[in-house]
C-alpha cells in the first residue's frame, strides 16, 4: 500500500543540510526532479514555516513539510529525507529533527488515505527511529510498509 | 451529550488533517462523546461549537478567545491527545 506514496527515487540517506530550509529544500528536490510538483510548491513549504512556525514537526524527531497544493502540487505522494546531522527546526517539544517527510498533496481522497497511512506509521516511535538510523533506501522502504 | 470539536493549525492544510485522524481515532477508540470538523483561522472565528484541538503553539494564543482550547504537542501521540481530550471531559461535565 505505502508503495502507492513513494519510491526508492524519492528517498535521500545522508542529507546534508546544515539548516531547517535546507533540510526541507535538499528532501523535497526529489520531488521537483521526478515531476511531483514545481519548485514554487517547495518555496511554499519554506514559507508556510516562516509564516506559521515549526509545527510541522509533528513528533520526536520528524518534520513533515507541505505546501498549497495551487502553488504547485502535481501528484500526491511523499519523498523521505534521512538528515546526516540533526536540524534545529525551532520547535520546543520535538527537535531536533533528523527524519523530513515532505508531502506533495492534491486535495482529495488519495491525499486523505495518505494522511491516514502516515498518521498510522508516525504513531509508532520505533518506525521513526528507525527511519532516522536507516542505512539504505531499502531499509526505509522496508519500515514504511510495516503497517 | 455530544461535544463539538473544531481541529485547525495555523494553515488549515495537513498538519490539522493529520491531527484530526489521530483525534479521530483517539475518540472512536475510547467512545468519547466528542464528534470533530476540520477548520481552519478563518472558519474557528465563526465556530460555536464546545472545543477547538490545534498545536500547542497556537493554543497559547487561542486561550481565553475560544470556550476551550487543547493544545497537542506530538501530533502522533495518542497517549497525549486522549489524556487532554479526557481532561477536557471532566473539566467540562
Amino acid at each position: 500500500m505505502s508503495l502507492n506514496y513513494t519510491s526508492s527515487e524519492l528517498i535521500q540517506i545522508g542529507v546534508p543540510a546544515r539548516n531547517w530550509e535546507e533540510a526541507i529544500r535538499l528532501s523535497a528536490e526529489p520531488l521537483v526532479k521526478h515531476g511531483i510538483c514545481l519548485p514554487e510548491y517547495v518555496d511554499d513549504m519554506v514559507l508556510n514555516v516562516i509564516e506559521h512556525g515549526p509545527y510541522i514537526v509533528l513528533t520526536d524527531n520528524l518534520a513533515v513539510p507541505h505546501g498549497r497544493a495551487e502553488t504547485g502540487a502535481l501528484k500526491t505522494t511523499i519523498s523521505v529525507g534521512i538528515l546526516k546531522d540533526p536540524v534545529e527546526f525551532g520547535n520546543k517539544t520535538n527537535d531536533p529533527v533528523r527524519v523530513v517527510i515532505c508531502m506533495s498533496a492534491l486535495d482529495g481522497e488519495k491525499y486523505m488515505h495518505m494522511l491516514g497511512w502516515l498518521a498510522t506509521i508516525l504513531e509508532d516511535r520505533g518506525i521513526i527511529e528507525g527511519l532516522a538510523n536507516a542505512e539504505n533506501t531499502d531499509k526505509v522502504l522496508e519500515l514504511l510498509q510495516h503497517k | 451529550m455530544l461535544y463539538k470539536a473544531i481541529v485547525c493549525c495555523r494553515a488549515g492544510m495537513g498538519s490539522s488533517m493529520f491531527l484530526k485522524i489521530k483525534a479521530d481515532q483517539v475518540i472512536a477508540e475510547n467512545s468519547l462523546p466528542i464528534k470533530t470538523v476540520h477548520g481552519n483561522m478563518d472558519t474557528l472565528i465563526d465556530f460555536n461549537g464546545d472545543l477547538v484541538i490545534t498545536m500547542s503553539d497556537l493554543s497559547e494564543e487561542l486561550q481565553g478567545k475560544m470556550p476551550y482550547v487543547i493544545g497537542i504537542d506530538r501530533v502522533a501521540d495518542k497517549n497525549e491527545i486522549k489524556e487532554k481530550l479526557e481532561k477536557f471531559l471532566n473539566d467540562i461535565e
